[in-house]
């Protein structure tokens, strides 16, 4: 698969960037559920990945199984990103999308 | 930790992965939509940049983290896992039931029943199962 989109560009100052002409915490990034990954692993994963507590892993995690979805971080778009290759990484359906 | 029948089982399901992620992939098969799963379900541009951005990465961790473990399964190595092992395991053991469980379409219904695995229909399922059983017992042991 190609591409034509253009190289991200990677200047230092492009945060500052953001900040003046963006919300603060654009982008949010969604965990969805599905029926094959266990309950305790999503939430091993949740600690692991944003550092959380068991207790909000958990409540997250029971977000995702009974609403179907969860929002479990916020962020600039690069830290959203980053997210969300961790997520899909260890086996979790996660979207990113601008918190609107 | 493993019987040999274990072992032996688990290296031929990694090896089948591995194969798996050689393949050539037919667009839309949704055993690869879930492992490379899309970043946006609303926006193409922001999918294909993070297609574009972590593809490669994201198939070379996984081809590593198979690898890690088929060398932990080697016959006759029966030492402790090591922090980077555990993580292996636990990452591949959830590829290995995501692609299992996309390609045999089970929904949460199917993992109130215990398939038996002398019926060669269901034996899928008993690995599905196996894989889950193990995996649970390893994320107790490392976050009780």
């Amino acid at each position: 698969m190609t591409s034509a989109a253009p190289a991200k560009p990677e200047t230092t100052d492009r945060p500052d960037v953001d900040a003046l002409t963006e919300p603060q915490l654009p982008w949010i990034v969604i965990v969805w559920n599905d029926p094959i990954n266990l309950m305790s692993y999503v939430v091993y994963v949740f600690q692991k990945l944003f550092g959380y507590s068991k207790e909000k892993a958990t409540k997250l995690m029971l977000d995702v199984h009974h609403r179907g979805r969860a929002v479990v971080s916020s962020g600039p778009r690069e830290k959203a990103e980053m997210d969300v290759y961790r997520l899909h990484a260890h086996g979790l359906w996660a979207t990113m999308t601008k918190d609107a | 930790m493993l019987s040999e029948e274990e072992g032996e089982l688990l290296r031929g399901v990694v090896r089948e992965y591995l194969e798996l992620l050689d393949a050539d992939r037919a667009p839309g098969d949704p055993v690869m939509a879930r492992l490379f799963p899309s970043a946006s379900l609303d926006d193409p541009t922001v999918a294909a940049d993070f297609h574009d951005l972590s593809a490669d990465d994201l198939d070379q961790h996984k081809r590593q983290t198979a690898k890690r473990v088929l060398d932990y399964l080697e016959p006759g190595d029966n030492r402790p896992l090591t922090d980077e092992e555990q993580e292996a395991w636990l990452v591949l053991l959830t590829d290995l039931r995501l692609a299992m469980g996309v390609r045999l379409g089970v929904t949460e219904e199917t993992f109130n029943t215990f398939p038996n695995p002398n019926d060669p229909a269901q034996w899928p399922l008993a690995v599905l199962h196996y894989l889950g059983s193990l995996q649970e017992s390893l994320v107790n042991a490392i976050n009780p």
